[in-house]
């Protein structure tokens, strides 16, 4: 696995050969940035890998299921397994997608699960993506680079290929196609963080890549505008804009990125769109902790792969708990992401830690607590030298006609040496997954 | 790794748009450092102010102070929005937005030619560091013509690129036969699936296209009123 540390400066030349690059708002300007990579690969073992796939298959289906139940008959509320005040008060929950159960009754076409590796070995989950996941590409680009410039790595090691994470994506998008109609990919254009993602997926799916402009609705239909008032009817779309922004007309109404009157289509069951509208309620942090409890009550099933030990204030047990030992803690805003609205009790000072007390006991249903989880460090080349930083998994789920687990993952590790958060946004770089096959 | 095979393209009215501007900035950079290396050989001993006649023929104010300060800042010069390596940016501007039409291993050569233009060492040799670039914007073609599969596709991109080569043809007064194996090459793509071309501007054009008529203003207008998506 160290075989490509030498070849580093080789691979980064191809990185930017490729323009392998994600952009970041800083000052309000945009600017766009190489994706550190790290040559040295996380491995996982083919035992491991094993379980890791067994439980995400689990985990996703039983999400899959939750959402659909929750958009029809609320059994799991009904069943007084989840509060119905916490389904109907996430920011993710949409009033727009009731009663809509999408083409083939599925919600999360692709599912990015960020996990962890404690360090009895053990994997957790931290978090649950099912909007609009994003960082494939990378470790897929990555590999094709890799392989390119170091055969022998590869010969001698038995990694399972990770360049067919596109023909998932297109096997989804075939697979729940309305009508034959045509495949894209939806963008909000070049000055999104993962526009690269969204155009090199496009390119390797052999989709189209559309910008709102491209496409119209008209009679509840999706309709790519060609050249010379041509309409080419709408199949499915990928979708890498956000629920707010994606339909002026059904949310915010500001939106110049959607596409007006795409609801109306979806609700018609004219289009398909991966992932569903409205799956923010599912990977909102508060629904998280009651993910074990989902893969029981739908699966009848005890959880494979586990949560990191976490606290609900919403509870008045927990909230005891958390108020008692903030200091040891790490605190999250249910409604935030990328890392933001991560706040270790540790790194509070008096006034801060006053500050979270007093949301927490007046805002109680915004917050989870979580215990920290030393997780394993990776090695990771700075300049000469060999370091330990923290990294994270995520692994991509697809669910199509069987959900599978692609056999790879984007991992991304921090560079500051005292930092758990790892997130592109914030600076960490990205690794390669190797998962095994004996 | 395979890349799966597109079953339809759709050309919409901004990536029509996208695809000719693709034709045109890349045909300009290539064409543009052929051009000056004409004029910079000029200045070696015939004519120091041969980049004052260059920027009259591009039609671009002459806003330089010397010969040295022309090379530096009409190559180089990133807040200069006439330089070359402004023109890559373009060409990266459409070609990042056309990534899967066009594929990666072609997008590759736009950015291969901004790492190196960006090089000090480059930038400190002048124009002689830039053979690299037209290698590089000619494999740029090659790909295009190797990868793009739709024809209606390549065929737009490569009608951008004609219009781009009939303009600074004959801007620098080529001669006639040369410049009308550009126009007759621009007609052969139009023929082949290409539907962003004018067809009323083009019969008008056919029309004044001669020997005698070429290099006039309006004859220039005609050419660069071609497009329409």
């Amino acid at each position: 696995m160290y075989s490509l540390v030498k070849q580093r400066d080789t691979v980064n030349k191809w990185m930017e050969r490729f323009g392998v690059r994600f952009g970041i708002y800083k000052g309000g300007n945009f600017h766009e940035q190489l994706f550190p990579f790290d040559p040295i690969p996380r491995v996982i073992s083919h035992k491991d890998w094993i379980e890791i796939e067994a439980g995400l298959i689990q985990r996703v289906n039983a999400l899959n299921m939750f959402l659909e139940d929750i958009y029809n008959e609320k059994g799991i509320v009904k069943a007084g397994i989840i509060p119905e005040e916490f389904i109907y008060s996430s920011s993710g929950y949409l009033a727009q997608c009731e009663g809509i159960t999408p083409s083939k009754k599925i919600f999360s076409h692709i599912s990015g699960i960020d996990l962890v590796q404690a360090k009895d070995g053990k994997w957790i989950v931290l978090e649950d993506n099912l909007r609009i996941p994003s960082g494939a590409s990378y470790p897929m680009i990555a590999r094709t680079i890799t392989r390119k410039i170091s055969p022998e790595t590869f010969k001698e090691n038995a990694v399972f290929d990770n360049r067919n994470y596109s023909t998932l994506i297109r096997k989804a998008m075939d697979y729940v196609n309305i009508d034959n109609g045509l495949q894209v990919i939806l963008t909000p254009g070049r000055y999104n963080s993962a526009y690269f993602e969204h155009s090199y997926l496009a390119e390797k799916a052999g989709v189209i890549l559309a910008f709102a402009d491209d496409l119209i609705v008209e009679n509840d239909t999706v309709y790519y505008k060609g050249l010379f008032d041509k309409r080419e009817r709408v199949g499915v779309i990928y979708r890498r804009i956000s629920d707010e922004y994606i339909d002026p007309l059904a949310f915010e109404s500001s939106s110049l990125l959607g596409v007006p009157n795409l609801m109306r289509a979806y609700a018609k069951g004219n289009v398909a769109i991966m992932n569903a509208l409205g799956n923010g309620v599912a990977d909102d942090k508060g629904i998280y902790y009651f993910v074990p409890k989902m893969i029981e009550f739908y699966l009848g099933e005890k959880a494979i792969l586990q949560n990191a030990p976490t606290y609900l204030p919403y509870y008045e047990e927990d909230k005891k708990y958390v108020l008692d030992n903030l200091k040891t803690l790490v605190i999250k805003d249910v409604a935030e992401a990328g890392g933001y609205g991560v706040m270790f009790g540790k790194d509070m000072n008096d006034e801060q830690l006053a500050n979270i007390k007093h949301l927490i006991e007046t805002e109680s249903r915004r917050w989870i607590a979580q215990e920290v989880i030393d997780f394993i460090d990776l090695e990771i080349m700075e300049g000469e030298e060999r370091v330990l930083r923290k990294s994270d998994l995520r692994a991509f789920v697809i669910s199509e006609e069987e959900t599978r687990v692609w056999h790879s993952g984007l991992t991304r590790y921090t560079r500051n040496p005292t930092s758990f958060i790892v997130n592109s946004s914030q600076g960490g770089g990205f690794k390669d997954t190797w998962i095994m096959k004996k | 790794m395979q890349t799966l095979t597109k079953i339809n393209s759709g050309v919409s009215s901004a990536k029509a748009s996208r695809l000719y501007w693709l034709g045109r900035y890349a045909e300009r950079v290539y064409l543009t450092l052929h051009m000056l290396r004409k004029h910079f050989d000029l200045m070696i001993d015939e004519d120091k102010d041969a980049y004052i006649t260059f920027c009259n023929k591009m039609g671009i104010q002459n806003k330089y102070t010397s010969a040295d300060d022309f090379t530096k800042r009409y190559l180089f010069d990133t807040s200069n929005p006439e330089s070359v390596i402004n023109m890559l940016e373009r060409v990266k501007d459409n070609a990042m937005m056309l990534r899967e039409e066009i594929m990666t291993e072609t997008l590759c050569y736009i950015e291969l030619s901004i790492a190196h233009m960006n090089k000090p060492k480059v930038q400190s040799i002048g124009i002689e560091g830039l053979q690299r670039i037209t290698d590089y914007m000619l494999a740029f073609w090659g790909s295009i013509d190797e990868r793009i599969v739709d024809n209606q596709i390549r065929h737009s991109i490569k009608f951008g690129k004609f219009i781009e080569s009939l303009d600074l043809h004959i801007r620098f007064e080529y001669p006639y036969n040369r410049v009308e194996g550009i126009f007759n090459r621009m007609l052969d793509s139009i023929e082949k699936e290409c539907y962003i071309c004018d067809e009323m501007t083009l019969l008008t054009l056919k029309q004044h296209f001669t020997f005698d008529d070429y290099k006039n203003i309006g004859v220039l207008q005609l050419i660069n009123s071609l497009f329409r998506a």
